[in-house]
């Protein structure tokens, strides 16, 4: 399914899935056996087992992995085990972070795998969720005592259910800009605007300087305020509100400080919406919210495929030891009826009595067969198929993981099954919708698209916010920005909060370790039981169609309990589905996967072949070149923020800088939709403490903002780039150091054999923030013809490429220390004899003094004119030569002193008896 | 690697204080590529579907050596070869990529024609020397090689003219065509003092190859 994107001219590539299958049949005909999916590296030893062991019931933490190189890395990302995005390169080796539990360390320490530190418990996530809840409890309690009119709220101004809390002027460029924030008594529970009057400066009239309304802000179902900015045409000295109920309030009006003048936000720019971490429910109901607030710039987008749900089959496992163990689980969903089922294994207390079972309503009642002592004889595989038989309308009963069952059961007391969600009722246990907020003045798909989506992983916390952070900026900031009025007026911006809402519901508010989506795709016999739920679910960052594990790519697992489970085919789960028809939008060219954590950000290729580590193919330099162009710009802006920088390290293909990741979304769109894709890894770990988690939104929301001008910058592109070429002498003599500048983010294509450049040449080595530009080392007087093309694909200069002309950039790369002088050597075979021509020209302006030395003998200095040459052709007298070198040694002016240039030139072995040609 | 034409011509030493006048033997003065030795062959090659051609001509056949700077332990007789030219008619295009025409030359012993020991040919040198190679100096002519008899002066060159040894050569065909260029040596032949006085005659071969 790897296909290759051609939008972009210049671009020739040779399919690599389509010679790795060569490669394979290659390697069948030598021996048939062997294996077709590449294997991981063998660095640590023992033969490790699909499922790693997790329990349900067991803890899970994160907890640092210690791995002395890459082959290790990928051995363990063979495993299939659960990885946190973290990968720390250190002269002592590479350290990762896991999300395991104790079993699961167990099985990897067995097989040789090394632990550090852990980092991260449940007791954490607790901790996070309870600081949520507080911080809802406290503005929930904040509105009802302000409602109360409580003693609390000494500002408020007295006897008014409304207060201003704050009321600044600024100017942005010409304009004058009046914000507002005010508070309300009854905005918790009114969707209703409050009207802002304004005065027009110090003595006037109330209301003579117009009126502006300000909105209902929410978060996570809390009113926070109502905010909002509008232009004004004088600096009012003071506003007034007056509440739906008639109470009043007044504050003066401050002036807001102009601030810098380079940040693309404006003074009086909004931001800072999220106050604590969002459900998906709470998710989807701000972005509908937003959307009924805004809906001429904004709407609401159903995606085509709904959730499995956040659901599942009441279940239980009777028994300790796995040979009587008995497994059971409803047939209706836990919420519908499952929940309600009990099953009882009694001994009946009687000699010889046989197996039977009573079903009692919900109520199921086993009595377990006795023999003539009155001894329990039932074994696990008994009573499983009594209960098929008896109470197969009400659920399936098996034996422990494809145990046969021959163990004695226990009795059991009546166990109620549980489908152990502990969601509220509040939260939907049917299928789900997701949703996207599509924002954008004209959204006719006649506008450049850009995709933003967050939360494939659940117990990413963090992303979902930046989005929402992200859509409240673009809709609350529309009217009085110039800046945001451009990118929501010209681009068609689509974002996804949370696209595995079940996941990220079951996170929330069951297993805050969840990673993948809630579906079960486990069996009876693969840990589909009770105790098996936490490692269900399929990784929703590897069930894409480019490059996937299906077709034998690194970094996803077959494994129904792995980490990275794929799932069992490509785009099998409804939340990738989903995000497919979103890629396949046909106007969309740039998009943002949100994830944490790490403070990453990278590109495809995302993933790799092991051993070998043979990716994807990477995108042409020309491509990165945007890649790395817009990174520094993203990153410059996510920097803004507070100054927290996304390393070097952490910039670049998935591949190079985090660890194969087969399947995953970004690739799929950039190989199959041409998609600029970019992965963001947010903050330092999934569930960080709000302060952090806070900034964290904040920062990458000026980072994912970024993004949209660097779209809006794209789409108006028209301009071609320029370059420069840098020439200095090099430390290896007889070279010089060649660097190219581009006016913008451009590739360069050179030649250096004086041929016309074309998109077949040579592509110069991007510059970027993690390698800089490339420094070519060629040899003294090289003839370079280059031209750059930026992105969109404008040529410098109006050159074609491949056309006929010759308006590319040429120079000659001269050391700009050094006399010009070229050396050419040539072994030879005349008359079965082996000679070693040497020729020097001179390229210099005026005469210059040259001899010539070799090993074979010299030739004195003679004058050479400009543009001519000396030359010597040397005999060695012998039938052969080995490899070796010969100079020129140049004397003449330059820079009104005398200098004199050497230049040494390798030359090739000969055997004049071997009848292949000399040269 | 073609040889393309091939001359020879007779050397002459006179040894003892007898000068020996001794004539070479005709050879065809003009040879065109492919001729060898001055036999046959050549009408095919004229037809050859190029206008231009790669041809040497030697202004004579045969040149006499003379006494002068002997010494004590040392007999030697000097000479100048014939100017040699090398003509190339051909347009750069019809040069061969990479092509590069070299003129070698070797003798043979010279031989007495009364008996006495032949003198080898390890004991005749030269020192070519260009007359004219146009002005690109990817014209040159070959080092100088001495005699047996002499400390080398470069690396290994103290083997006379026994093996073929270069007259002239261009570094690239191509650059220089079309042109003439002329090129002549300083012919030696040194002895021990103690040579068999004698006529010898020797006979030295220059091969134009590309």
């Amino acid at each position: 399914m790897s296909e290759f994107r051609t939008s972009a001219r210049w671009r020739r590539r040779v399919p690599l899935s389509a010679a790795l299958a060569a490669g394979t049949a290659v390697l069948l005909l030598v021996s048939p056996a062997a294996a077709v999916v590449p294997q991981a590296a063998s660095a640590p030893v023992t033969e490790i087992p699909e499922d790693l062991g997790r329990l349900a019931d067991e803890q899970v933490n994160v907890v640092e992995v210690l791995l002395a190189d890459n082959d290790e890395l990928d051995a363990l990302v063979a495993t299939g085990v659960d990885l946190d995005h973290h990968v720390h390169q250190s002269d002592d080796g590479i350290v990762v972070h896991a999300v395991v539990t104790g079993n699961e360390v167990a099985t990897l320490t067995a097989a040789g795998f090394t632990f550090g530190e852990v980092l991260h418990t449940p007791a954490d996530s607790a901790a996070r969720i309870a600081e949520r809840e507080a911080t809802i409890a406290a503005h929930l309690a904040d509105n009802q005592e302000f409602m109360d009119g409580g003693a609390g709220m000494a500002a408020r101004s007295a006897a008014s259910d409304v207060k201003i809390i704050r009321a600044d002027y600024f100017t942005n460029g010409t304009n004058e800009v009046l914000s507002v924030e005010a508070k309300w008594a009854g905005g918790q529970d009114a969707n209703t605007a409050l009207t802002v009057q304004r005065d027009s400066g110090p003595g006037t009239e109330m209301g003579s300087g117009g009126t502006q309304n300000i909105s209902r802000f929410v978060d996570a179902g809390v009113y926070m305020y109502h905010r909002g900015a509008s232009n004004v045409t004088s600096r009012p000295e003071y506003v007034q509100i007056t509440s739906p109920t008639g109470d009043v309030a007044v504050a003066k009006v401050k002036e807001w400080l102009p601030i810098s003048g380079d940040s693309p936000e404006g003074p009086g720019y909004q931001k800072d919406f999220v106050n604590s971490y969002l459900t998906p429910t709470e998710l989807y109901d701000r972005i509908h919210t937003l959307a009924a607030q805004y809906p001429t710039i904004s709407e609401i987008v159903e995606l085509p495929h709904k959730t499995n749900g956040y659901r599942r089959k009441a279940q239980a496992v009777l028994g300790s030891g796995n040979a009587n163990r008995v497994g059971i689980d409803s047939l209706a969903w836990g919420h519908e009826g499952g929940n309600d089922i009990s099953v009882e294994l009694v001994n009946p207390g009687t000699a010889d009595s046989a197996l039977t079972v009573a079903v009692t309503g919900n109520d199921v009642r086993v009595s377990l067969a006795t023999d003539a002592s009155g001894a329990v004889t039932s074994t696990a595989a008994q009573v499983a198929a009594a209960l098929n038989a008896e109470a197969g309308t009400l659920l399936k009963a098996y034996t422990y993981r494809g145990n046969e069952g021959a163990g004695v059961v226990a009795p059991a007391a009546p166990t109620r099954l549980s489908d152990g969600l502990s969601a509220p009722e509040s939260v939907s246990r049917e299928p789900h919708s997701v949703y996207a907020i599509r924002i954008g003045k004209h959204r006719d798909g006649s506008k450049l698209g850009v995709l933003a989506y967050a939360q494939e992983h659940a117990r990413e916390w963090v992303p979902p916010l930046v989005t929402i952070e992200t859509a409240e900026r673009l809709l609350r900031n529309y009217e009085q920005d110039a800046n945001t009025r451009e990118l929501v007026d010209n681009l068609d911006i689509w974002i996804a909060p949370s696209v595995n809402p079940d996941g990220g519901h079951f996170s929330f508010y069951d297993f805050a370790s969840q990673r993948k989506s809630m579906t079960n795709h486990c069996t009876p016999e693969t840990n589909g039981d009770f105790l098996g739920r936490t490692s269900w679910g399929v990784d929703n960052n590897r069930n894409y169609t480019e490059y996937s594990l299906f077709d034998g790519y690194s970094g996803a697992s077959h494994s129904c309990t792995s980490g990275s489970y794929a799932g069992p085919s490509e785009l099998s789960e409804p939340e990738n589905k989903n995000v497919d028809w979103l890629a396949s939008r046909p106007n969309i060219k740039f998009s943002m996967n949100l994830h944490s954590s790490g403070n990453y950000f990278m590109w495809s290729p995302g993933s790799y072949a092991t051993p070998g580590r043979i990716s994807a193919p990477r995108p042409t330099l020309a491509e990165e070149s945007l890649f790395w162009g817009a990174s520094s710009r993203i990153l410059t802006a996510i920097k803004r923020h507070r100054n927290l920088a996304v390393t070097p390290a952490r910039t670049g293909p998935i591949a190079d800088v985090l660890y194969s990741a087969a399947g995953n979304s970004g690739d799929m769109l950039w190989y199959k939709y041409g998609i600029y894709a970019w992965n963001f890894e947010v903050g330092t770990t999934f569930q960080p403490q709000w302060a952090s988690a806070k900034e964290e939104a904040m920062e990458f929301s000026n980072g994912l903002v970024e993004m949209l001008r660097v779209a809006r910058d794209y789409d108006t592109d028209t301009a071609a780039p320029t370059s420069t070429v840098n020439i200095a002498p090099s430390a290896t003599p007889g070279m010089v150091d060649v660097t190219f500048d581009t006016s913008e983010p451009a590739a360069v294509f050179y030649t250096v054999d004086g041929s016309r450049p074309t998109f077949e040449s040579t592509l110069y080595g991007s510059g970027g923030v993690r390698e800089g530009g490339e420094t070519l080392t060629l040899p003294n007087g090289t003839t370079l013809n280059w031209f750059s093309v930026d992105s969109k694909g404008n040529v410098e200069n109006g050159y074609v490429p491949d056309g006929t002309g010759t308006n590319h950039n040429t120079t000659k790369a001269w050391d700009p220390e050094a006399l010009r002088v070229t050396v050419t050597t040539q072994v030879r075979c005349v008359a079965g004899k082996a000679y070693v021509a040497v020729q020097a020209h001179n390229q210099n302006d005026a005469a210059v003094s040259i001899s010539l030395e070799s090993s074979y003998g010299t030739k004195a200095a003679v004058n050479v004119a400009p543009g001519a040459s000396t030359f010597q052709q040397f005999n060695t007298r012998s039938g052969t030569v080995s490899e070796g070198s010969a100079s020129a040694h140049a004397t003449g002016a330059l820079g009104g002193e005398t200098v004199t240039t050497t230049v040494t030139k390798e030359y090739a072995a000969v055997n004049c008896a071997d009848p292949r040609p000399a040269q | 690697m073609n040889t393309w034409s091939r001359k020879r011509l007779l050397a002459a030493g006179a040894s003892g204080a007898l000068l020996a006048g001794v004539v070479a033997v005709g050879s065809p003065a003009f040879a065109e590529p492919g001729d060898e030795a001055g036999v046959e062959v050549t009408v095919e090659i004229e037809e050859i579907r190029e206008p231009g051609v790669l041809a040497m001509t030697v202004a004579a056949d045969s040149v006499v050596l003379s006494e002068d700077g002997s010494t004590l332990l040392v007999r030697q007789f000097t000479g100048t070869l014939p100017t040699v030219t090398v003509t190339d008619t051909r347009t750069p295009d019809e040069v061969p990529e990479g092509a590069a025409w070299a003129v070698l030359g070797s003798a043979t012993d010279f031989v007495g024609d009364a008996e006495q020991a032949p003198i080898g040919a390890g004991h005749l040198g030269w020192k070519p020397k260009l007359i004219d190679g146009g002005d690109t100096g990817l014209v040159s002519e070959g080092e100088e090689v001495v005699t047996v008899l002499d400390e080398p002066t470069q690396p290994g060159n103290n083997v006379g003219l026994v093996d073929q040894e270069l007259l002239v050569s261009t570094f690239d065909s191509g650059a220089v065509t079309p042109g003439e260029y002329t090129v002549d040596a300083d012919l030696f032949l040194r002895t021990p003092a103690d040579v068999e006085a004698g006529a010898y005659t020797s006979t030295l071969t220059l091969s134009l190859f590309e």
